[in-house]
């Protein structure tokens, strides 16, 4: 009992039951834990139940929720026996016991969960899928080339390098994009992005805008399976080949491998031929490229210069004027001179009005200013300071909580240290459920082998009756047939008769013996197991809720009469 | 077409592609949608030799892209066809390309407009993009012949089996002949050597 205690407590304790530590059998769990861990357990088999795991203070509320745990108890974990309220309140430990049982072998299994299948493999990954796709391929019927679509691959895959024309013509670039071959747009593109992938990754380079690199590639792939003899050919003529630099023999199975040896040497001609006349137009556009830069920094010298010498035209053009008009005042000189000398006079005097107006309007203003800016300094300062104490606050708390959280962290750290590894091991149990299963099995031959008995018992006596019933009956007809001549014989019938009847009351009361002494070992039994479920006691108690709630309730009635009379 | 196939852009590709919700110089949405237009029209038309009409002489010409500067056009232009053409020929779903679009600090909108011109596209960018490559002559039908040699001019009686056989090739459309003659003996080497390509072929799949 006590390992099922331990095993009850953990799973309790799983569940997220506070248990302490020093209870260690279900005879210490009080009410409180009971219900506790009743409630836990059932929320966990079945996570939107609506029960409340502290016991209410009042007793009506506290039958209320025992009855309910009750019924959640038979619908949700499926509990067979006998339940009520009173199994949580003054439940025995057994029954408790039974309950928990019941209850922790529906729990969720949370471990035993299959672990789903890690990543696999990428490259056991890729190659499973090339099988499948072989074996899909395999069993696709054989089309008529007609049937497949026939227009694909119709252009070549010539690319320009996009970088360096980008390079090349600094300013124009677009002149640059537009002059790209329609065809060779989206290939381009795609080299571009490709050699940077590869720059990216494996920081190597693709040579891109190589007009002829796939077709090398083609010349250089023909590393093939060869069939047999042509192999034996390329062996005999192997020698040949190399002394006589001669063209290959004529019919050769070689023709199986695709490329016609003959083409080879006009193309690669061709595109050398082409990529040096490609290399020379490169170049001379280079060139013109260069000189074009040259000639339009000289254009824009020109300009500038021209700016400058129109700005210098600008400024002699008004000197010239204003001498002109000097010149123009110089005959009647001395009258120009006075006429100048009161304007300049009036002038003086409307500046110094002028300044003084201005004095006028600028002196609050100033003040007003003043006042402001020694304000918002006070103001600026201020808030620097609030900043600053609150930073310093918000460093301290910040500190503290460091404090506090670390004294946190050292003492669950002494607490995992502290707890006690479970030494209720898997092994252990199972060679307890092992040996319990065996013991079972021997008392289970043992009830065989004691029924066995009884049966052969049983056996034997029907036998015996059977036979004290036919020598009864022979002997009844030998003397009945001798006591119609002889007298004595006559009272011998009488007495045989008075015998058996005697014999059989006998039997008749060693069975009603026996079958009383059965009943009574039941009703023994009977007893004993009223005796252990203590029924005084819970009646007792029963008794005493009861009296207590009436209590409660007339006390209820009290204060109802006292507020209807208030 | 599994989720988890690779998307990748390279680093200058996906720094060009900031430029388009750039905080300093944002693209404003119209001339992203002009972009996008001349893009898309680059990318699903078919590519022919004929000069007379470019579309990416609209690229200079446009009045409201004028002010970005060329280099950055071209930056652009560039970035969003690359991101296109990967995105075609990987087939990417439209849920993976936001979600890297999404990286790239693209603007909702931006998003959103070009999911919606990239999903009306895909397939059209995917059937331009299949016309390129180049591949070997495929091998469409055979024919053959079996002559029975008497003899020959030079060697006199010979009396012996030939085979002749055409095999018909499919270059691009164009029908090319490949013709051979051989022996019982060398056709029978040639069919088990091709028989056995076959049977490794079942013999992977078996692995």
């Amino acid at each position: 009992m006590e390992e099922t205690d331990g095993i009850i407590i953990e799973s309790l304790r799983k569940v997220g039951c506070d248990i302490e530590d020093e209870v260690t059998s279900l005879a210490q769990f009080t009410t409180e834990i009971v219900i506790e861990g009743v409630v836990k357990c059932l929320v966990s088999i079945q996570a939107d139940l609506q029960l409340n795991h502290r016991i209410p203070p009042n007793l009506p509320a506290r039958y209320k929720l025992c009855m309910e745990i009750a019924k959640a108890c038979k619908d949700v974990a499926g509990y067979k026996g006998d339940l009520g309220y009173e199994t949580f309140l003054h439940g025995s430990q057994t029954e408790i016991r039974n309950v928990f049982a019941v209850l922790i072998q529906k729990l969720p299994k949370v471990n035993e969960q299959p672990i789903a299948d890690s990543v696999a493999d990428p490259f056991k990954h890729t190659m499973n899928k090339i099988q499948n796709d072989i074996l899909r391929q395999l069993h696709q019927p054989w089309l008529p080339s007609f049937c497949n679509s026939s227009f694909e691959n119709t252009l070549q895959f010539y690319s320009v390098d996009l970088t360096k024309k980008a390079a090349n013509s600094s300013g124009k670039v677009l002149v640059q994009l537009s002059t790209i071959p329609d065809t060779q747009m989206i290939p381009s593109l795609i080299e571009k992005h490709l050699s940077e992938l590869a720059a990216d990754k494996y920081k190597y380079k693709f040579p891109v805008g190589k007009v002829g690199i796939i077709k090398n590639e083609k010349k250089n792939s023909t590393v093939a399976l060869n069939s047999r003899f042509s192999l034996i050919r390329l062996l005999q003529y192997a020698d040949a080949d190399q002394k006589k630099k001669k063209p290959a023999p004529p019919p050769k199975p070689s023709h199986l491998s695709g490329a016609s040896k003959t083409d080879e040497p006009t193309v690669e001609e061709q595109c050398q031929q082409l990529t040096v006349v490609l290399e020379n137009l490169e170049h001379d556009l280079n060139s013109k490229h260069t000189e074009f830069a040259d000639i339009t920094e000289e254009v824009a010298k020109m300009k500038s210069m021209i700016e400058c010498k129109e700005v210098e035209q600008n400024a002699k053009r008004k000197e010239l004027e204003r001498q002109e008009k000097l010149y123009a005042l110089l005959p009647d000189a001395p009258a120009h001179l006075e006429r100048m000398k009161t304007l300049l006079k009036s002038n003086q005097g409307k500046m110094a009005e002028l300044e003084e107006q201005w004095l006028e309007i600028k002196k609050p203003l100033d003040d007003d200013y003043k006042i402001g800016l020694s304000r918002h300094e006070n103001s600026a300062g201020e808030k620097l300071k609030a900043t600053l104490e609150q930073t310093v606050m918000s460093l301290r708390n910040i500190v503290e909580e460091i404090r506090t959280k670390e004294d946190a962290i050292q003492k669950l750290q002494t607490h995992i240290e502290s707890l006690p590894t479970s030494g209720l091991t898997r092994t252990f149990y199972t060679q307890r459920i092992l040996s319990i299963v065996a013991n079972v099995k021997k008392q289970n031959e043992e009830m065989h082998r004691v029924l066995e008995d009884v049966k052969s018992v049983q056996r034997e006596i029907n036998s015996i009756q059977g036979k004290v019933e036919r020598t009864f009956t022979v002997t009844d007809e030998i003397i009945f047939r001798m006591a119609k001549s002889d007298e004595t014989a006559r009272r011998i019938y009488k007495y045989l008769i008075s015998l058996q009847t005697d014999c059989s009351d006998i039997q008749q009361l060693v069975k009603d013996s026996g079958n009383l002494s059965r009943e009574i070992k039941d009703l023994e039994e009977q007893a004993e197991t009223e005796l252990r479920k203590n029924i005084a006691i819970k009646l007792r108690r029963l008794q005493s809720d009861l009296e207590q709630i009436r209590k409660e309730n007339q006390i209820l009635e009290e204060r109802v009469s006292t507020g209807i009379k208030n | 077409m599994d989720d988890n196939s690779i998307f990748e852009l390279s680093s200058v590709v996906q720094k060009d592609l900031l430029l388009f919700n750039d905080v300093k110089a944002p693209i404003s949405l119209d001339e992203f949608d002009i972009l996008l237009q001349i893009v898309c029209d680059v990318l699903t038309k078919i590519p022919s030799t004929d000069q007379s009409y470019n579309i990416i002489k609209q690229l200079e010409g446009n009045k409201s892209l004028e002010k970005l500067g060329p280099l950055k056009i071209q930056q652009l232009y560039t970035s969003l066809s690359s991101l296109l053409i990967k995105a075609a020929s990987e087939n990417i779903s439209t849920s993976q390309l936001e979600a890297k679009l999404k990286t790239l600090n693209w603007s909702f909108e931006q998003i959103t407009r070009l999911l919606k011109m990239f999903s009306a596209n895909q397939s059209k960018i995917q059937a331009v993009l299949k016309l390129y490559g180049s591949s070997p002559p495929k091998l469409v039908d055979v024919n053959w012949r079996l002559d029975y040699q008497v003899e020959t001019n030079t060697r006199g009686p010979v009396q012996q089996l030939i085979y002749f056989i055409d095999l018909i090739l499919d270059d691009k459309g164009r029908r090319e002949l490949l013709s051979f003659t051989a022996s019982h003996a060398e056709l029978e080497d040639l069919v088990n050597t091709l028989k056995d390509a076959c049977q490794s072929v079942k013999r992977v799949a078996l692995l």
